[in-house]
């Protein structure tokens, strides 16, 4: 009795296990054969934030353009918040999406979801901010953003001269977009010793932060020359919040990023430069890659720098629409 | 009765030597391990790239030893004169999607002007270059030399951080000799990086020295 019923609980597993190899090996030709046109293939974007006009293009370029590629396309926003970020990938990996576009809200804390994408078979390309691993994602799309603060730097210099005071807005510090930004600004202006840093805060990249830490800085250093800011959001809160205390005239601002609002600033000479990235070249460059992965593909670059140039009131003509005209 | 106790005697027995083995493999094997915090911040540090070391090596083992192949000069500014697309593609690099290329050149030729902060050489068959004495910015060498591979490198903070170095260097090792020998009319036989954007007009080829002789 006993023998039968080994030989039935055996005759069991083996049926199960022979059943559960069949099905993985089915969802692994499923990933890899889907027809390039997209089919009903899903592509998911997700995106650090979208409460940033600047993030909204990135991610509507990307949804868009994977569309156009043939793929149905989701935008998930991360607020900002990795917990939010990984019940992000949760879903996406349950619901047999075929590529993410991604841009992390963190350099170092979204690896661990990159890294579950990859061992579920899902190719993850990075679009704007990098992870600190180059063994997980299958390509990252980067702005050169330290290259692009060299050249803002040498414009300040030039503009501010050669003394003076100055503020730095940081963005989001576990971004390494904000530090990139930071050093390639600073290996420029801190040749320069008579140009002194009075301040140096962290507005998170947010306008409304950036205007209530700029008044904040004001209070205590009233007669600054210039203020610098990691991003052109908090380029706005800053101009806003000189704006306030009257000094709009006085104290030169420079933001990065290319965003529509201050190109027309520095159009009108209210906000001197900026550094343009092209949130849809890198946008349309990631659903393209994971087009050609989903195709078959596997043969990418780990980081594509994405040039910025500078934008300043003698060439802003040649560009809006987050991008040259 | 009788037959209870060596029962539980032998489950005592068993409990204990589990527990045992617990303690063994979570000895050899912790669930954690507590590290002092100044022992932290020191492995931390250690384990952070250093970028003067590495600049270090690479400018003494790879730029000055042999070095990338370098386009010499003149060619290159023929090349530039003729087809700048192809020029850019068959001696430059390009950094991902970037709009500008970077070149690494060697030529000769003499001084023709030395101006604060500025000498102007005129080449042998030739076209002029200049070189920028004051602060160096940019990655005309980093990126110049075709060696370094920002793929190779987990945080893009540290590859930028090679050009900053390279740089320091140059201004430190290279410019002293050029501040003291530079004259008007000196032969002159260099070594070093270019960038050259979509919309500059050359020549001159803007120059950021690697080595720099008066022979």
């Amino acid at each position: 009795m006993k023998k039968l019923i080994k030989w039935i609980a055996a005759v069991a597993m083996t049926a199960a296990l022979t059943s559960g190899l069949t099905s993985c090996s089915k969802s692994d030709t499923d990933t890899s054969s889907t027809s390039g046109d997209g089919g009903d293939a899903k592509v998911a974007v997700v995106i650090s934030t979208l409460n940033n006009p600047w993030f909204v293009v990135l991610a509507e370029t990307a949804r868009d353009h994977a569309q156009e590629l043939g793929y149905e396309a989701t935008i998930f926003d991360s607020q900002n918040d990795p917990a939010t970020e990984a019940s992000h990938y949760e879903n996406i990996i349950s619901s047999g999406y075929k590529a993410i576009l991604f841009n992390p809200t963190d350099a170092d804390g979204s690896i661990a979801n990159v890294r579950k994408a990859k061992e579920a078979g899902i190719p993850v390309f990075c679009m704007d901010r990098e992870i600190n691993a180059t063994d997980a994602a299958t390509s990252q799309i980067l702005s050169d953003n330290y290259s692009g603060c060299v050249a803002l730097g040498q414009y300040f210099v030039k503009q501010v001269g050669d003394t003076g005071t100055y503020v730095e807005l940081l963005g989001l510090v576990g971004d390494n977009n904000t530090w990139n930004r930071s050093k390639g600004f600073h290996s420029v202006v801190d040749r320069y010793p008579g140009l002194k840093m009075v301040a140096q805060q962290s507005a998170d990249f947010d306008r409304a932060k950036a205007l209530e830490v700029l008044e904040s800085i004001l209070q205590a250093n009233p007669d600054i020359d210039a203020v610098f800011c990691g991003n052109d959001a908090m380029a706005m809160g800053a101009y806003q919040a000189l704006v306030s205390a009257g000094k709009a005239d006085k104290v030169k601002v420079f933001g990065f990023d290319g965003a529509d609002d201050v190109v027309k600033l520095i159009a009108e000479g209210k906000i001197v430069a900026t550094g343009m990235q092209f949130p849809k070249v890198m946008a349309q460059t990631a659903a393209e890659s994971a087009d050609k992965y989903i195709k078959g593909e596997r043969e990418f670059p780990q980081k594509t720098p994405v040039a910025v140039e500078l934008v300043n009131r003698d060439n802003v003509e040649d560009f809006g629409d987050y991008g040259r005209k | 009765m009788s037959t209870s106790e060596p029962t539980l005697k032998s489950r005592l027995l068993r409990w204990c030597g589990g527990m045992a083995g617990v303690c063994v493999l979570l000895y050899l094997l912790p669930l954690f391990n507590i590290v002092p915090l100044k022992e932290a911040r020191k492995q931390s540090a250690a384990a952070a790239f250093n970028a003067a070391s590495y600049v270090k090596t690479f400018w003494n083992d790879k730029l000055t030893k042999g070095g990338p192949k370098a386009v010499d000069a003149g060619e290159l500014i023929d090349a530039f004169n003729k087809d700048r697309g192809d020029a850019a593609e068959r001696y430059g690099h390009r950094l991902g999607l970037s709009s500008s290329a970077s070149f690494f050149v060697s030529g000769s030729g003499s001084i023709s002007s030395v101006d604060k902060g500025t000498i102007e050489i005129t080449l042998k068959e030739g076209g002029t270059v200049t070189i920028d004495t004051g602060p160096v910015f940019g990655n005309a060498i980093r990126d110049g030399s075709g060696l370094l591979d920002v793929s190779k490198f987990p945080n893009s903070q540290d590859f930028n951080a090679l050009s900053s170095e390279i740089n320091r260097r140059v201004e430190e090792s290279v410019f002293p000799s050029i501040r003291e020998k530079a004259t008007v009319g000196a032969s002159v036989r260099f070594v070093g990086g270019v960038e050259i954007t979509d919309s500059d007009t050359i020549p001159p080829l803007n120059l950021v020295p690697v080595v720099i002789d008066f022979p």
